[in-house]
This record gives structure tokens, sequence and C-alpha cells, in this order.
């Protein structure tokens, strides 16, 4: 091709057509290492969730790999920024134990306050008694 | 409802919901009230009980959309790697964090149920409360609670804990970015976590960090304090 014939910088739109198949081998990446997470699990009988173990062998293999391939970044970024949004529809199931809230409202309020008190408390402790802080 | 249309409706509810309560967290700022999962959910929740739909419906039509939440706790690796070079040199502070903040939560938990006289079930599920709802619910279950209260546990907590750390670390005289993404991550677990990438998104990976030492810590710790409580 010659440099007349060579294209108009790209439109938005084109730019990203380009990345997509880096996009979509990101976002298969993250699928994959979920599904290897809960595939361990199960195998080895492990109380943890898979996405839990996928992150880990995710960033092993980072460290393995030595730097973040583009289109997993983006994914990664997009999933990140929206964290939230797959939690939704769990938190709604509140609605369907209201018999067990409207019985224990004040210990579960209670429990769940002290509770945060006393983690951050703990926490910020053992942090600063362990270095954390220094820096 | 047929089920394709079920499943198109109510993720367009759900991620609308979504959309309209980041909207309002962007213009009105970070408060308990405008956290997406608080303003998202009570939208949602709205619709639900207008539309007279029964929440097992609507939990099978949003599954695949609850899947997601599995890739976006994969995703955390990467600013993991990221700060790697931040987080590595507290690598032994943060765990110390994770296991001290852990043992707090559960031992505060149960001495407030023995304190109300809670009984055994209802005291066990409320136990894994900083750890993502999949994980204490089945954490729980494992060790003889409610799953249920378990989740309910871990929302209360989640929505509490993102609002209170911050405002708590000031008041304990602490002003660190890492500090505040570490607690948020350990204390209000995935909720946490986002509230951190909003705050201080140098510091997500110590929020990253917490979340996953957490998790593990405490699924190790719950049988012995679920045994010792099941106790004399």
């Amino acid at each position: 091709m010659s440099p007349a014939e060579s294209p108009a910088p790209a439109h938005g739109l084109a730019r990203r057509l380009r990345r997509l198949p880096g996009l979509l081998a990101g976002a298969l990446t993250l699928v994959l290492f979920q599904l290897a997470g809960d595939g361990l699990a199960r195998l080895m009988g492990w109380p943890i969730p898979g996405a839990v173990i996928g992150m880990v062998l995710l960033w092993i293999a980072l460290c393995l790999f030595g730097r973040v391939p583009q289109g997993l970044d983006v994914a990664a970024s997009f999933l990140l920024a929206h964290l939230l949004l797959p939690l939704i529809p769990s938190v709604a199931a509140i609605t369907h134990y209201r018999g067990v809230l409207a019985g224990h409202a004040m210990a579960i309020v209670l429990i769940c306050g002290v509770g945060v008190l006393a983690s951050v408390v703990a926490g910020i402790a053992a942090y600063r008694m362990a270095g954390g802080m220094k820096s | 409802m047929n089920p394709a249309f079920a499943i198109v409706t109510w993720w367009t509810v759900t991620v609308l919901a979504y959309a309209i309560a980041r909207r309002w967290q962007q213009s009105a700022g970070l408060h308990w009230y405008t956290l997406p999962v608080v303003s998202g959910t009570a939208l949602v929740v709205a619709v639900l009980s207008l539309s007279g739909t029964d929440y097992a419906d609507y939990a099978a039509a949003t599954r695949w959309l609850r899947e997601l939440a599995g890739p976006a706790v994969v995703a955390l690796a990467v600013p993991l790697y990221r700060q790697m070079r931040a987080w590595r040199d507290r690598a032994v502070a943060v765990t110390a964090a994770v296991v001290a903040g852990c043992a707090a939560s559960m031992l505060a938990g149960f001495g407030v149920g023995r304190l109300l006289d809670l009984p055994a079930e209802v005291a066990v599920a409320l136990a894994p409360r900083s750890v993502t709802m999949p994980v204490a619910m089945s954490a729980a279950q494992a060790n003889g609670g409610i799953g249920p209260l378990a989740a309910l546990g871990v929302v209360i907590t989640g929505v509490m804990g993102s609002a209170a750390v911050v405002p708590l670390l000031r008041w304990l005289r602490v002003d660190r970015d890492h500090a505040d993404a570490l607690l948020l991550g350990l204390v209000a677990h995935a909720i946490g976590v986002a509230q951190a990438r909003e705050r201080v998104p140098q510091a997500l990976a110590y929020a990253a960090l917490a979340m996953t030492l957490m998790t593990v810590v405490s699924v190790v710790l719950l049988p012995w304090l679920a045994h010792w409580l099941a106790g004399p």
C-alpha cells in the first residue's frame, strides 16, 4: 500500500472495532480463569469461591507473563468500573427474607455495626504494629 | 412471562436502575444512600413490588448478570499485579491487619450474639460478614448457620463499612491512601473495593489484596469459632 492510499485517521468506531479482538480475548481470559478457579475449588473441596482462586491464578499468570495485555486491561477496567452492577440482583434478595429480618432486626444491625467498629480498630492497630504505616 | 422476554426486561431494569444510581452518586457525592448497591437496589425492589413480580422470577432472569460478579473479581488481579511494588513492602503488615480485623469482627459478632441470647444458627450466620456473598453463604451453611441470613449480614456490613471506614480512620487520626483502601477491602468486601476504586484508585490493590486474604482467613477461622460457640 502506497502512502497515498493509507487510510484516513481512524474514526472512533473503526478504532474501537480494531480493538475488539483484543478486548474479546481479554474478556475470555477473565471467564476462563474464573472457570479454572471454580474447577480447582470443586476438585480440592476448598470452601473458597472460584473467582477468588481465579484472581490469584491470574495474578500468578501476570507475574510470569511480565505485563498486562491491552485487551485484558480494557476488559478488566470495564468490569471493575461496574463491580456493583452484578451485585444488585443479589442484594435485592433482601425482600425475600423479610421474616428473618423482622425477627432479628436489632441484633443484625447491632452485630454488623459493632463488627465494623471492632475490625477497623483491630485492623489498623495490627497494621500499624506490623509497620504498615511507615512510609 | 416468556423467559427470553423476562431476561431482556429485568436486565434492562437492573442496568437502568444502576445507571440512574451512578448518575445520582456523581451529582450528589459519596454517601451511603448514593451507593449504587443501595439506591440502585431500592429502585429495582420498587419496580419488583409495583409490578408484583416474585423475587425468584427476577433472580432467575438475572442469573447471568449475577454471574458477571465472578469475572469482575478475577479482574482485580490486574491492579493487584500493577501495584505490586507498592504493596510488596507491606505484605506482612497487610496480613497482620487482615488476621486481626477478621478475628475482631467475628469475636465482636459472637460477643453481641451471646449478650442478646441469639440462637447458634443465627450467630454463626452473622459471623462471616466481611466476605463476598457466595462465600459467606456457603461458609455459614457449612458450619450450621442460616445461609440467607449470612447474605443479609454481608450486605449490611458492606454498606455500613463502605460508608463508615474512612470517617472512622480519620477519627483514629489515620489519613493514608493505602490504609483507606486496605480497610475498605477488609471490612466491606466487593462493595468496599468499589468504594476504594472511587476514592483511592492509586491504592486499589490494597483493597483487592485485603478482600482476598479476608476470604481465606474467614473461611479458616469460622469452623474454630463456630465450634467454640457451640461448646459450653
